[in-house]
């Protein structure tokens, strides 16, 4: 029967490779293993594909592991992607297997290495995301700070946080910071929010920084907020921010916006206005 | 006023696509991955799409590859924004039919001279 | 009141048996079933009725079927509908039966709602085997019934409840001409043997359930709707559901507004 299927899988119409794939679950051999990565990353039909990633989280054990580790910067798009989520499905374990790749030279494993570490999570993958947040190439380090969002309250975190927005310059790493210090309510960080944006002159950027200081703080600098998205057109955005931070807009914003004859086109502003 | 799409998997960088897009007048949709684009592409007309690559479910070139098969989307500037710089992802890029490949990160200045080229 | 543990533990019970699961907010709803479950089968502690359902696979499935009732009617989502209307004469021009499949069917709104569009617009109803399918027998059997309230019918067009219903007690009951289009089967949409005994079909609807599931299981149901979808078919989701946070080997496509699924047939090319 196993012989059979292993034909089946790379010589049938796509109906047959698939169910081929499918049943395949029910041997964990080598030699099936081996057959059902090849499918997964040389067949043409998606199909085909993600039922051989089925099978192989189904029948794991350490060959598939590294398997899936050796195949995540390969060329083909939708077998890297299928092979994280085999690796993930491993959960703590796979992690010795990440380690080399967060050292390699070419950064795209290094991304690779990282995205399987956000999907594993825990204690173990936190430290080492934690750490890649000082990677040399900015794809690496802030893939690596956006991780950070969901994680539980940390004073390690905190602190790398800190250090990261004191260094950070360019557009999309203050954006990213600012989303992470504001998804995660790092109130620690106000006093360095308000020192940057004093410092910076591009108001594209202080309006991230805004954003995240209206978050977490609010009231008093609310209107230095709205000066500063009034020159980029942003102030729909900010008016979004006040009422996640405080579930309605203040009666001074409004006679602001009242003030300034700023006009809403969101409907849900509107009536909130 | 015109639409742009923005798909990418990390809600961090749809955010600052958007942010980006928005100061410049853009109407902006998001997507999470290629096929909840192509979905969305049916449902809607977008002017501009900005795409990552390696996303869960449809990667980048597969949605690019499919949705410049209808008539509405022959032109429409499709812009790669991804982290991937090998060769080999730059002429998969061009191969599949995007407009344009930039390796992330995106940032004001050279999104303004990526508009001018693809005007 | 549930504790978080108990809540968890009826949640875990209900998962194993049904893959369905329960998210924190639907904590109200699963109390309100499983109190009144308790109230029928006469017992006062929680402890006694988790040791019930650990007893007895039967219990199980009786709250299952309770935590599953959706709320449905004849004529739901006419859009969908008008969908399936333009799209069925071409199929049936193609082959000599139009299969139909309606998972979960809960107690028969919808398949019998199919019937009754696919006997007005092809005036024969031998020309489809239409196939509802739930994981509550309790429902299954109330769809056998055919027998629905007021508020079930009253988005039907009044002429369609008079040719196809007739007034029973203070219902209406479906005619037999229906009746016996539509056949109902218990089985679980996970569940890859039974999917597969299924067979193929042209139109697949399955509506607000793949909401209920987690990824994994969404990946298997996909899989396995994917399994039951004839090359040339369509599947339905609900109006809020969508494949393609799942899985890509559907194609989208857009048919009287609605959006529709095809199986991706196009090979990937390099």
């Amino acid at each position: 029967m196993k012989g059979e299927l292993l034909r089946r899988l790379f010589e049938g119409d796509p109906e047959e490779r698939r169910i081929a794939a499918e049943d395949l679950v029910e041997y964990g051999d080598e030699e099936t293993i081996r057959a059902l990565f090849r499918a997964m990353v040389t067949d043409k039909n998606r199909g085909v594909k993600e039922a051989c990633a089925e099978s192989l989280k189904q029948i794991g054990g350490e060959l598939v592991m590294r398997e899936a580790a050796n195949l995540l910067n390969g060329p083909d798009p939708l077998a890297r992607a299928l092979c994280l989520e085999i690796l993930a499905s491993f959960g703590e374990k796979a992690i010795p297997l990440l380690m080399p790749l967060l050292k390699s030279p070419d950064y795209n494993d290094r991304k690779y290495a990282l995205d399987a570490l956000a999907l594993i999570g825990g204690k173990r993958a936190m430290d080492l995301i934690l750490g890649m947040t000082g990677d040399p190439e900015p794809n690496v380090k802030y893939t690596a700070v956006e991780y950070l969002s969901p994680m539980p309250p940390d004073s390690k975190i905190t602190e790398a946080l800190k250090g990261l927005l004191e260094g950070a310059e360019d557009e999309y790493g203050i954006s990213t910071i600012c989303q992470v210090v504001r998804s995660r309510r790092e109130k620690e960080l106000l006093p360095v929010l308000l020192k940057k944006v004093k410092g910076v002159e591009d108001p594209f950027i202080k309006h991230w920084l805004y954003k995240a200081i209206v978050v977490l703080d609010g009231e008093e600098h609310i209107k230095e907020a709205l000066e500063n998205a009034l020159r980029i057109d942003a102030v729909e955005d900010v008016l979004k921010d006040i009422i996640l931070a405080k579930g309605e807009i203040p009666e001074g914003v409004k006679s602001f916006i009242r003030d300034k004859g700023i006009k809403v086109k969101d409907q849900l502003l509107e009536e909130a206005l | 006023m015109k639409k742009a799409l923005v798909v990418d998997d990390s809600l961090v960088v749809r955010n600052y696509h958007v942010s980006l897009l928005k100061v410049l007048s853009f109407d902006v949709d998001t997507a999470e991955n290629g096929a909840e684009a192509y979905e969305k592409c049916l449902q809607n007309s977008y002017d501009l799409i900005f795409c990552d690559i390696n996303m869960p479910v449809m990667d980048g070139y597969t949605f690019t590859k499919k949705i410049r098969k209808h008539e509405r989307y022959k032109n429409v500037p499709i812009i790669l924004v991804t982290t991937l710089n090998s060769e080999e992802d730059r002429k998969r890029a061009l191969l599949c039919g995007a407009t344009l490949f930039i390796v992330k990160p995106m940032n004001m200045a050279i999104l303004k001279k990526m508009l001018e080229a693809v005007s | 009141m549930l504790t978080q543990e108990t809540f968890d533990e009826l949640r875990r019970i209900i998962k194993n048996y049904s893959g369905i699961n329960f998210e924190d907010r639907k904590k109200y709803f699963v109390e309100n079933r499983v109190s009144q479950h308790m109230k029928e089968l006469g017992i006062t502690s929680i402890k006694d009725y988790l040791l019930t359902l650990r007893l007895s696979q039967e219990r199980v499935r009786e709250l299952v079927s309770k935590c599953t009732v959706n709320e449905t009617y004849f004529y739901r989502e006419f859009y969908q509908l008008e969908a399936f209307a333009e799209l069925l004469p071409q199929m049936a021009a193609r082959r000599r039966k139009v299969r139909i499949l309606s998972i979960p069917c809960s107690t028969g709104e919808e398949p019998y709602t199919l019937a009754i569009v696919t006997n007005e617009i092809l005036g024969d109803l031998n020309r489809v085997e239409i196939v509802g399918v739930d994981i509550d027998y309790v429902a299954l059997k109330r769809a056998q019934e055919g027998i629905y309230s007021d508020r079930s019918v009253s988005k039907l067009p009044d002429k369609y409840l008079q040719k196809y219903f007739s007034r029973n007690g203070n219902g209406w009951e479906i005619k037999p001409l229906l009746k016996k289009a539509v056949k109902f089967i218990e089985g679980n949409i996970l569940d890859r043997r039974f999917m597969r005994s299924l067979g193929r079909f042209e139109f697949v609807f399955c509506k607000n359930l793949l909401i209920y599931f987690d990824t994994k299981e969404q990946r298997i149901a996909a899989a396995h709707l994917y399994d039951v979808l004839s090359e040339d078919g369509y599947l339905f989701l609900g109006h809020a559901e969508s494949m393609s946070r799942i899985s890509s080997t559907f194609r989208p496509v857009k048919v009287k507004g609605a959006i529709l699924y095809q199986k991706e047939t196009e090979e990937d090319e390099e």
